[in-house]
């Protein structure tokens, strides 16, 4: 099973966080919808091929990276049947618009109503944005009627707004406030691994939060973690989710954050080398909620993830005294290499490092 | 040591962190002096300064805006020369100097100068180069005349120094006028035949050659060169390394054997962080059985302990590579282990053998 972050809108509707291996079926989508989809949105006529549709997404994902542009695929029992976006356009005004489109069968079953909704609810009660926005022209009625379910008032009409099937046309905007707005889900778009235990992407607004829970574990990181030392700051783990997304975007690092129930409790991040098609996994869990297996259960997820996405050789580099880290690796059946001697420089002092590393085959063996 | 060498009392260092100190203590000792004709003194308040700056220079040197150097007179720091590149495509360049207040009288700015001008003019081969003088500064005009450049005009009150507007005079020479053939380098001499030499864009046309010509021997473990097609490809790989270079990740020197390049020997995956490198290289197969990389790759271990300040250095090569391995035995690299599979060169899965050597166990 592939790591996919996705929130259950009712039992038929999923909400699927863009990732990069969602380009194929994207690309099906827009081109068996293209008439329909082309009516409103003018981009769907020029894309030809999967290529066309991967730019497209780059730019999601690139503003995802700075914290500006999310989207979600809508999947209908597993089918992907449509998209919906979310665009920061005013940052200091906290304002967003909101975008989506539908397969023309799965119409009429108020599928980006339901789903629009979970994406204010992500806008205002989790990114904690003011003001959101959905614009449509007068030939889109069916938007202006979403925008009507959801609670939207009009608020202005942008004249010549946009260029759609050769014609300028209108764009009528209309919004709700965070004050106005009355639900206060806050939908988690996460990977479970059990009823209590999910992972979700790594991403900007969970800095803080992960931020504290390393403060309160620095005492003990610092031993194992050069980085882990009281001037480590907010802004360079702010840094850190933002070259994580990065490499998100590229199918290069896959870093999540690890719940428990509502509770963050740990952290873990995949790279891979796609020259080499080796990768490698670092993690750290709060001390809190060790001894459960855990750490294990999401290490294992993401070498199977690894394996999924073709890696040849999975690597843990831990340091040498650091028994509880070098642990999930012996228990994940992974092979002692080497040990690397004066590998980082932490605390004032060299640290020698030990190499572990699985093959593809030896996991396979294991399944 | 990488350095220009000017005669047997005077070379030139690229700017570096290294010798930081020696640096911040040149312009401290010497701040009335160089508040005369210049005003970024009062930048380097503290050594953290002079680091900062430093590291900006490193930057500017890697994005071709600048040749910025130090200048060493019997082994101390004296001052810096260098050259602004203003506009590399009519081979426009500025150059500019200054001395700590004890090093002048000795004609060590003329020379300085003279050298920085050779590497512009026949390393770089730059078209023009100017040198501007603050009005009254009569000792810098001395030498310009010294170095026959014409005078080419006055810019009024181009200057802003202490809240007084000063005009520049300004000095110009063209490079066929330039009476020198000497096309110095930034290298480290590792003996009559060999020296490294931090690679540089104009490096682009020989190292693409090199590759051009031995790609078949070379793509055995190097696939790499398959990337590298066209000069413009080489150009490419370059620029990646200068920004590797400007932000301490990385250092790429050419091995240079009776002036024609024949390799490469690098810094990889450089951290000043954990103090370590790792180290790659490869000859091209003419130049190989001759003891050149064993000696390139010591040269670049005693330059990364001694100068740079390393603790560690790696070197991973993989196990069938029997020729690399050989260097890292011959040297006395400790063999850590194996990394299975830990390299993919066309297609194809290869053990890894690291090596490493630490400081205190280094005997150059």
């Amino acid at each position: 099973m592939m790591i996919v972050f996705q929130y259950a809108v009712d039992e038929h509707i999923t909400l699927e966080l863009q990732s990069p291996f969602q380009t194929q079926e994207l690309f099906d989508l827009v081109n068996e919808n293209r008439e329909f989809i082309g009516q409103h949105l003018a981009w769907a006529n020029k894309v030809d091929r999967p290529r066309d549709i991967e730019r497209y997404m780059q730019r999601d994902l690139n503003g995802m990276t700075r914290a500006r542009r999310w989207a979600w695929l809508i999947r209908f029992d597993g089918q992907a049947v449509g998209r919906i976006g979310l665009f920061v356009t005013m940052p200091t005004l906290q304002e967003c618009e909101l975008n989506y489109f539908l397969s023309k069968a799965y119409t009429g079953k108020g599928i980006i109503t339901k789903s629009a909704k979970i994406i204010i609810d992500f806008a205002i009660n989790v990114l904690g944005l003011k003001h959101v926005l959905i614009g449509f022209s007068t030939e889109n009625p069916k938007s202006g009627a979403v925008a009507e379910r959801l609670g939207f008032q009009y608020e202005y009409t942008m004249q010549d707004g946009e260029y759609t099937q050769k014609e300028w046309r209108s764009l009528h905007f209309w919004g709700i406030l965070a004050e106005n707005w009355q639900s206060n889900l806050k939908p988690r778009f996460e990977h479970s691994l059990d009823e209590k235990l999910s992972l979700r992407l790594y991403q900007q607004h969970q800095a803080e939060e992960k931020f504290e829970l390393l403060r309160e574990n620095i005492p003990e990181f610092s031993q194992w973690f050069w980085w882990a030392n009281d001037s480590y700051s907010l802004v360079q783990e702010k840094e850190i989710a933002k070259k994580n997304l990065i490499g998100y975007a590229q199918n290069q690092t896959l870093s999540v954050t690890i719940w428990q129930q509502e509770q963050l409790v740990g952290n873990s991040t995949l790279s891979i080398n796609q020259k080499h098609m080796r990768g490698n996994v670092g993690y750290w869990l709060d001390k809190s909620a060790r001894g459960q297996g855990i750490m294990t259960k999401t290490v294992r997820t993401l070498l199977q993830e690894a394996f999924r996405r073709g890696v040849e050789r999975m690597g843990i580099l831990a340091a040498v005294d650091n028994i509880s880290s070098r642990a999930i690796a012996e228990r994940l059946g992974m092979q002692l290499e080497l040990v690397q001697q004066d590998e980082t420089f932490i605390n004032g002092q060299f640290v020698d490092h030990i190499q572990y590393s699985l093959l593809r085959e030896e996991w396979e063996q294991q399944l | 040591m990488f350095s220009l060498q000017v005669d047997e009392e005077i070379s030139l260092r690229l700017h570096d962190a290294y010798n930081i100190d020696g640096f911040f203590n040149l312009i401290t000792r010497n701040r009335v002096h160089l508040r005369q004709h210049m005003n970024w003194e009062k930048n380097h308040q503290s050594v953290d300064d002079s680091f900062d700056f430093v590291l900006q220079a490193r930057e500017n040197f890697a994005e071709r805006k600048n040749i910025p150097s130090q200048i060493y007179y019997k082994g101390e720091i004296a001052g810096s020369v260098g050259l602004t590149l203003h506009n590399l495509t009519s081979g426009y360049a500025e150059v500019g100097y200054w001395l700590g207040e004890e090093f002048t009288g000795k004609g060590i700015a003329t020379r300085a100068t003279k050298a920085i001008l050779n590497f512009g003019f026949n390393t770089l081969k730059l078209h023009k180069i100017v040198l501007r003088v603050i009005t009254g500064n009569d000792k810098s005009i001395a030498i310009a005349k010294r170095l026959n450049f014409t005078f080419e005009g006055v810019q009024i009150q181009q200057r802003l120094l202490r809240g007084k507007h000063y005009d520049y005079q300004v000095y110009y020479m063209l490079g066929d006028d330039w009476q020198d053939n000497t096309a110095p380098h930034f290298e480290y001499r590792l003996d009559e035949h060999t020296t490294l030499r931090p690679l540089m864009m104009h490096d682009a046309k020989p190292l693409f050659n090199l590759l051009d010509t031995h790609r078949e021997t070379l793509r055995e473990w190097l696939d790499w060169v398959d990337s590298q097609q066209k000069l413009r490809d080489t150009k490419h790989f370059i620029a990646e390394s200068l920004g590797r270079y400007g932000h301490y990740n990385g250092l790429d020197c050419g091995i240079w054997q009776d002036n024609q390049i024949c390799g490469l020997v690098s810094f990889n995956s450089w951290s000043l962080r954990n103090y370590k490198a790792e180290i790659g290289y490869w000859l091209a197969k003419p130049y190989t059985g001759k003891g050149i990389m064993t000696k390139a790759v010591k040269a670049m271990v005693t330059y990364g302990f001694e100068v740079v300040g390393l603790h560690r250095i790696e070197l991973l090569c993989a196990v069938d590579n029997k020729r690399s391995c050989a260097v890292a035995e011959r040297l006395n690299f400790t063999h850590e282990g194996v990394l299975r599979r830990g390299e993919r060169i066309r297609e194809q899965f290869h053990d890894v053998n690291v090596y490493a050597i630490l400081q205190p166990n280094w005997q150059a």
